[in-house]
């Protein structure tokens, strides 16, 4: 199961690499860049990119495992982050993620069978200022109730 | 400096944490994450103190003793921060018997055995009473926990030999992982997910077998839980005591501690304060000692060959049979051929045995065939005496390191700590292992080959400049007038690297100082190995470079002593060693491993060993001897470190140590000077004789005795170009051979890491 990436990235991946003092710096952009041509990083692409960065394959395994922007499945059209840490789950992040699942007919880590949603439950945004809230995508959406998360995902459509 | 800890005052000298300062004056802090070896990680905070004029608490283990510093261990806030921290630990780890109140009598009224598949509390737990977390608890009294219990519920890892990893027990102290990344450099395992996720898991969550595992076991040993258990002694209690001995299966001599049950062994784990090993062992010592002195090839009584079958018989009749069959046989019909893992005791005697009793001059062992053994035949061609007692732990403080061949275990640990603190490894041959990782270059250059290569390097490193007006070492004119005839082309056509590279190299070894060169027997057998010998030695003193012959066998430092002082001219033990697998002579003794052979290479054969091995096939009488565990000897390691060891356990069924069963031979012979009491006997009539051990004392147990080398000058070059007259190797050293035994072949589980690839 050796995965041989294109000429194209493999090149724009020594692009990424020549940027840093260390090849092993270069591992984040790197699995972005991997990640935004493949769709999701599956233990063939961490072996792939272990290898061409010279590191361990459990030095790769340790951060894609680690970062939720990281994925390891094929993802829906529509990204859902929800947040369930400290200052979500003071305003009730709780409900916001219980109103999801409800209305997609999912758990989280899990996709709606049409590939239309993916529904993922995460740590902290870095938006507490409008907590709850959630990513879709990349975009941010903040101080949410059911309501307005309803409006979202007519908008979506 | 001065420190002050509850009130106590402590000297402490160096840079220390709190923690350890505290531990050696006999203050204890819990603490689970941290370990003598490891870096301070600071990650579970049961250590948190006070330190006077800082605000706050910080961990102990992250904080470095300044002069004058007061520190509190112990407050009610302290207690209270603590239980609050354990209390979260064990809301994910099962709890129930460590805040039972009939904890105290369970071990008295329990009737339920250990086996279970899946551990719910203490009293089900392979690691109970040796669980540092017990300690802990024991330590801080919680009487209750305040948060639900969650249990995990994960799949045990049971598919990978000698260890279990169970997820459900783990409190992610992070020991595992850095003992696998910091010493052992293997980076098997690592924090796999986040948060309330994380677990420790593999690359790509394979096995271990397919994730670079050596299985040296030291996650097991830094494990504070059940989590990572040795699958042997898990369903069994606590040894009945433990004992320290030497590691017979290779030439670094590890220190272990072998836990005895029952009079058998259940497990050996190396010593945390051993001077080789300091704590750390490989798969052969960690997790084979048990299965190879136990085994089923073990041979327990002397047999004898009746009607073409081997048959056991009784001492008496085995040895008369011998001391009859040797009698009748001329001296110069009979050789010896000696086992190099067998302690100096036993080779004393067998070659006293041999030159005293027997009379004849044919003596031969593994240790002729051994890297140091072609450096010492080399330097005393070439009149050069190169120094052997190199310590293991100097590799670490190089700065470049050229290894030619494989490396044992603790010597990889050493060179990985160089390249960690920046040095470059650059190995030439040798078979993938894992040195090959943290290597700058891996140069795979055919064996025989790298004459060509070192000469290129040591032109290139010489300059044009001529030798100094008689400030340089003996032989330097005679040297530089060969390096001026070498072409560098020929090094270029043999090693297959271009010129620029060759300068590179040159560059580093110029650059980085000091530099270590460490060759095995493949580099200093065959044809051309006594010139590679010669051309690193040159290297090494133009570089001022550490030099270290990799001997394998656990005592071929001092067979070659012993071998050395009963040594009177030609045949050299080499040619010696040929003659007998060309079956030369009509009897044979011979200690431990022949390599194999088509057809019996004497009329009459004697085999000494604990194993019904290759050699076993062709022998007429063995004679079982002791392993390393049941009997009381002497190794010299590779550093010339003398190692005494006393039995662990009472040999296997009727089997005798090396000396006796030689002793009780020459006494049926009836022959004089072999009435030895104890092997301390032996020592000290070593210690009398064989210029090495001069003076030494075998009965202390020193930390650091070596044995003496000739005082002689060392710093001179030598000119020796490759000869084809010299034959092939003859022995082929293997890590996984201990005596008779086949370890790889013959121990399951070595054998599916072996074979795994």
């Amino acid at each position: 199961m050796n995965r041989e990436f294109t000429a194209d990235l493999k090149k724009r991946i020594e692009e990424i690499t020549a940027r840093y003092p260390s090849r092993q710096a270069a591992l984040l952009p790197v699995l972005h860049l991997v990640q935004s041509e493949t769709g999701f990083l599956s233990a063939e692409e961490e072996r792939a990119v272990a290898s061409i960065l010279g590191l361990p394959p459990i030095k790769v395994r340790e951060v894609v495992t680690f970062y939720t922007m990281f994925t390891r499945k094929p993802l829906g059209r529509f990204h859902l982050q929800v947040c369930s840490n400290l200052s979500c789950s003071l305003a009730d992040g709780e409900r916001i993620l219980r109103h999801l699942q409800a209305k997609l007919g999912i758990g989280a880590g899990e996709t709606t069978p049409d590939g239309k949603y993916t529904l993922t439950e995460v740590e902290c945004l870095g938006a507490c200022e409008q907590a709850p809230c959630m990513m879709v995508n990349f975009d941010y959406h903040g101080n949410l109730d059911p309501e307005k998360v309803d409006r979202i995902l007519e908008e979506l459509k | 400096m001065k420190i002050t800890i509850d009130h106590l005052n402590v000297d402490v000298e160096g840079r220390k944490s709190v923690l350890d300062a505290a531990r050696e004056s006999g203050i204890y802090i819990p603490s689970l994450c941290d370990h003598p070896r490891l870096v301070p990680f600071s990650g579970c905070r049961l250590c948190v103190i006070e330190v006077r004029g800082r605000r706050g608490v910080v961990p102990a283990c992250g904080t470095y003793a300044e002069d004058g510093m007061v520190v509190v261990t112990s407050s009610p806030s302290l207690q209270k921060m603590r239980l609050q921290i354990l209390d979260l630990i064990l809301s994910e780890h099962p709890s129930a018997c460590l805040i039972c109140r009939e904890k105290e009598t369970c071990e008295d009224h329990k009737s339920t055995i250990r086996k279970v598949g899946e551990v719910t509390g203490c009293v089900l737990c392979p690691n109970n009473g040796r669980c540092d977390l017990q300690t802990v608890v024991e330590h801080l009294k919680p009487d209750n926990l305040h948060f639900p219990a969650l249990y995990r519920d994960q799949e045990i890892h049971r598919k990978d030999p000698f260890f279990e990893r169970n997820e459900n027990l783990c409190i992610l102290c992070g020991r595992c992982v850095r003992i696998c990344h910091e010493v052992r450099g293997a980076s098997t395992l690592a924090f796999v997910n986040r948060g309330s996720q994380t677990v420790i898991g593999t690359a790509l969550g394979r096995p271990l077998l397919d994730s670079g595992c050596q299985f040296c076991g030291a996650c097991v040993d830094v494990c504070p839980t059940g989590a990572l258990t040795e699958k042997t002694v898990k369903y069994e209690t606590l040894p009945d005591e433990k004992k320290a001995t030497i590691c017979g299966f290779c030439s670094q001599g590890c220190e272990l501690t072998i836990h005895v049950k029952q009079g058998r062994i259940q497990a050996s784990v190396p010593a945390e304060n051993g001077p080789v090993n300091r704590g750390q062992a490989c798969v052969r010592g960690r997790f084979l000692v048990r299965d190879a002195v136990h085994h089923p090839r073990r041979v327990l009584k002397p047999l004898v060959r009746k009607n073409g079958r081997l048959e056991e018989t009784g001492w008496d009749e085995a040895l008369g049979l011998v001391a009859r069959r040797f009698a009748a046989t001329a001296p110069r019909d009979i050789a010896v051929f000696g086992s190099a893992q067998d302690p100096c005791e036993d080779l004393f005697i067998l070659r006293k045995f041999a030159r005293e009793g027997l009379k004849t001059p044919n003596l031969s062992g593994v240790e002729a065939f051994s890297a140091p053994a072609r450096l010492l035949e080399a330097a005393a061609e070439q009149d050069i005496a190169p120094p052997l007692n190199g310590r293991i732990s100097d590799i670490a403080k190089s700065r470049v390191i050229l290894l030619f061949g494989n490396c044992p275990p603790m010597v990889g640990l050493e060179i990985h700590q160089a390249v960690k603190n920046g040095a470059r490894l650059i190995v030439v041959g040798g078979k993938e292992s894992p040195s090959i990782r943290c290597a700058s270059a891996w140069l795979k250059i055919p064996g025989g080959k790298e004459f060509d290569l070192l000469t290129g390097l040591s032109k290139i490193l010489a300059g044009d400049g001529h030798p100094q007006n008689g400030s340089g070492p003996k032989g330097e004119a005679e040297f530089k007038k060969h390096l001026q005839e070498f072409k560098i082309a020929d090094a270029v056509a043999s090693s297959g690297l271009p010129e620029e590279k060759l300068h590179r190299l040159v560059q580093l070894l110029e650059k980085r100082r000091p530099a270590a060169f460490l060759f095995n027997a493949t580099f200093a057998e065959g044809p051309g190995g006594k010139a590679n010998i010669v051309a690193l030695w040159n290297l090494a003193l133009q570089n001022q470079a550490l030099f270290i012959p990799l001997g394998l066998e656990s005592n071929v430092r001092g067979a070659l002593e012993i071998a050395a002082h009963f040594r009177d001219g030609a045949p050299s033990a080499r040619e010696i060693g040929r003659s007998i697998l060309g079956g030369a002579f009509k009897a044979l003794y011979v200690c431990g491993h022949l390599p194999r052979m088509e057809r019996s290479p004497a009329e009459f054969m004697v085999v000494q060993d604990s194993y019904l091995g290759d050699a076993g096939e062709f022998a007429d009488v063995i004679l079982p001897a002791t392993t390393f565990v049941e009997s009381e000897g002497t190794f010299v390691n590779m550093e010339g470190r003398l190692q005494k060891f006393s039995p662990a356990i009472a040999p296997s069924g009727e089997a005798r140590p090396g000396w006796r069963i030689i002793c009780d031979l020459a006494g049926t012979m009836g022959l004089p000077g072999f009435a030895y009491e104890a092997a301390s006997a032996v020592f000290e009539a070593m210690a009398k004789t064989v210029p090495a051990f001069r003076g030494l004392n075998g009965l202390e147990r020193k930390a650091e005795t070596f044995v003496q080398e000739p005082a002689k000058e060392s710093r001179a070059f030598a000119v020796r170009t490759p000869s084809a007259e010299e034959a092939a190797p003859l022995y082929e050293h293997d890590p996984d051979r201990y005596k008779g035994l086949a370890m790889s072949r013959d121990i399951k589980s070595l054998n599916i890491v072996r074979g795994h690839k």
